[in-house]
């Protein structure tokens, strides 16, 4: 899960002052949930997302009806108790498939989501630390760089889609595509955070000692830039369901029986048109909260590591604060 | 002059660009599986034949001549042949992308009338209220898929309370296209003076322009409040307040100062819907450059797919060019 893993927060650069950072990274979890309990906004997201991860993982357990397998003679039956969401023009059940789709879209999300962000966030922090080091570092540096102009060039859901039709369609194509236009945005970010953290004097001191490059990006500019690129990641896990929504809904994506949302929200088209709603309705709406998830919780992870917001009191801190004073 | 220069300076950088993005659709042409000689004679020709064809078609020449040869075709504008359409690719975007030009424009338009004066506010007072509507705004336009939004504007406004046309395309059957003079039914309608056609073509773009300005707000309304509340701690604005300047006089030059990074986002968003409007086009069977690339996509016609990914980078690369122009007027600073 993109779910933020808070124990990579830890070692911050305070992390020898409170010694252990095994402790240091215990205190961190405590600390960031309780953040979270204090702002309801950003909890709904975890606990969206949890659902949805859940209800992929444990749909086949339940005792629901079969997601690819048509109730024959039941087609378009609105909701009821038998059928929760109705049925689609096919008669399969929509319940059972919206319950089914995460495997199918937080599974393309997740992985092209992290193979993007290995390599992009490799390539960047490279590209950051070599730009000013001249010869041929530099030049690879640029080089890498204007790849990324010229793949931000396209507009993103044109590249993926094209990148869909030459790779052939299928679950592979659609996560290498989903990733190749995504791998920019890393690039840029960690480049950033490197250039950000490069020019710090720990960090040149430790240059100057003469750590190597590995070196400095472990133990100094990976724990640096973990917090915004894990944002970063959250954010785009949900950007990412909804372009391997968007392909399956024009049919260049996952194929028709296959539980996913966008090629349910596609089979619903027709008849939505005709006011029967619900094959359409509901596959929306849980891809809607599932993005909705992921940003929340890319938005508080970004508001932990600021620290004005961070410490900003809730109003709950506020009324207990107020109410202990009378 | 001096923006002359900019100009040529700018131009000069596109360059690259330009070539690169020839080379990844040379790139992506090269990736797909299989010999195309073959495949185009079918499986009775003959091995000359076939020898004969990929002569002429340069493939048995090394990769960079064929890169030479590709970009040589591009600089005469030719994109090769759609398959589906038998028409060359270039002549069939050119029919089409005024029909998407009209829908992005449009649905700009509109996300700059909301985003802008909505973002102004939420700046102004950054724990205001219009704060409050703006920030529960962007999560929920950021969250909801377009084509969905699309279907949902569909159902309520067609199938339940019948005021909208039905998601048939740019004009309703019955209604004859006005003669095409700049390709925008809207604007030929105008020139024609037939205020039948007009309303009809008008009708028809409420939904699609709907569904993407309600979404594509979020970007410019972000970056107006950001840029504000920014503008907020500066000492001019401080001065103007201290002078006692009305909060309209006030807005006015916080706008002023905020627009170039608002344009930037706008010509960004440009791009990215001109990639975007595919699935809406699909949608309300718009028929323009998007349902092209979707049919093309699925149909294999690889000719027609990378003329569309071409047209979009270069539409984009245009706007951007554009953009950096109207923003080093409005701010001759951003030169360098």
């Amino acid at each position: 899960m993109s779910e933020t893993d808070p124990a990579a927060l830890g070692g911050q650069p305070f992390a020898n002052e409170t010694g252990g950072e095994q402790l240091l990274a215990t205190g961190v979890l405590k600390e960031f949930c309780g953040f979270l309990m204090n702002r309801p906004s950003y909890l709904v997201g975890y606990l969206i997302v949890a659902m949805a991860a859940l209800s992929g993982l444990v749909a086949p357990l339940l005792p629901l009806a079969s997601p690819v397998d048509a109730d024959a003679g039941a087609y378009l039956v609105p909701p009821s108790w038998a059928h929760p969401m109705g049925t689609d023009s096919a008669g399969l059940d929509v319940f059972s498939r919206v319950l089914f789709a995460p495997r199918v879209d937080l599974a393309i999300a997740l992985v092209s989501t992290c193979w993007a962000a290995c390599f992009g966030s490799v390539a960047g922090a490279f590209v950051g630390l070599w730009e000013e080091r001249g010869g041929i570092k530099s030049g690879a540096a640029t080089l890498i760089l204007r790849m990324a102009d010229v793949i931000q060039a396209f507009p993103v859901f044109a590249l993926a889609l094209v990148l869909v039709a030459v790779l052939g369609q299928g679950m592979t194509s659609i996560i290498i595509a989903i990733g190749i236009v995504n791998l920019p945005l890393y690039l840029r970010l960690m480049r950033g955070e490197v250039l950000r953290i490069r020019d710090q004097s720990y960090v040149e001191a430790a240059h100057i000692a003469g750590a190597g490059d590995i070196y400095l990006l472990t133990r100094h500019i990976v724990p640096n830039a973990a917090p915004p690129l894990l944002a970063q990641m959250s954010i785009n896990t949900g950007v990412a369901v909804l372009l391997a929504a968007g392909l399956s809904f024009i049919g260049a994506g996952v194929r028709a029986p296959t539980p996913e949302w966008g090629s349910m929200i596609a089979m619903g088209f027709q008849n939505v048109v005709t006011g029967q709603w619900w094959p359409s309705m509901f596959p929306g709406l849980a891809l809607a909260l599932t993005v909705f998830g992921l940003g929340r919780i890319g938005a508080s992870i970004l508001a932990w590591t600021n620290p004005r917001e961070r410490s900003r009191p809730t109003r709950r801190a506020w009324k207990a604060f107020t109410e202990g004073r009378n | 002059m001096r923006i002359l220069c900019y100009l040529l300076k700018r131009l000069a950088f596109s360059i690259p660009q330009i070539f690169g993005v020839a080379l990844v659709a040379f790139f992506l042409l090269k990736l797909i599986p299989g010999d195309p000689a073959p495949m185009m004679l079918g499986p009775l020709a003959t091995q000359e034949a076939v020898d004969k064809l990929r002569a002429e078609m340069g493939l048995d020449q090394p990769l960079p001549q064929q890169f030479i040869a590709y970009l040589d075709r591009l600089a005469h504008g030719d994109l090769g042949r759609s398959w589906q359409t038998t028409n060359p690719v270039l002549f069939d975007l050119w029919q089409r992308l005024p029909a998407t030009l009209e829908l992005v424009t449009l649905s700009l338009f509109m996300a700059i009338v909301i985003g802008l004066p909505l973002g102004m506010m939420a700046g102004r007072r950054p724990n205001g209220p219009m704060a409050r509507l703006a920030d529960s705004y962007c999560i929920a336009a950021g969250a909801i898929p377009d084509f969905w939004l699309a279907l949902v504007l569909i159902f309520v406004f067609y199938s339940i309370f019948k005021i909208a046309p039905p998601p048939i395309g740019r004009l309703d059957f019955a209604v004859f296209p006005p003669p095409s003079i700049t390709g925008s039914y809207v604007i030929d309608a105008l020139l024609e003076g037939n205020y039948h056609s007009f309303r009809a073509a008008l009708a028809q773009l409420i939904l699609p322009v709907s569904t993407l300005g309600i979404i594509y707000t979020v970007p410019i309304l972000t970056m107006t409040r950001t840029t504000v509340e920014r503008l907020n701690e500066t000492d001019f604005i401080r001065f103007a307040n201290a002078k006692g300047l009305s909060p309209a006089r006030v807005s006015r030059h916080a706008l002023r100062n905020a627009l170039p990074s608002v344009i930037t986002v706008i010509g960004m968003l440009f791009g990215t819907l001109v990639g975007s409007v595919v699935l809406v086009e699909v949608v309300f069977a718009w028929g323009g450059a998007g349902q092209y690339a979707v049919s093309a996509v699925l149909n294999a016609d690889i000719n027609a797919s990378l003329g569309f990914i071409l047209m979009a980078a270069i539409v984009s690369l245009i706007v951007n060019l554009v953009v950096d122009l109207v923003t080093l007027i409005l701010d001759p600073g951003t030169q360098n």
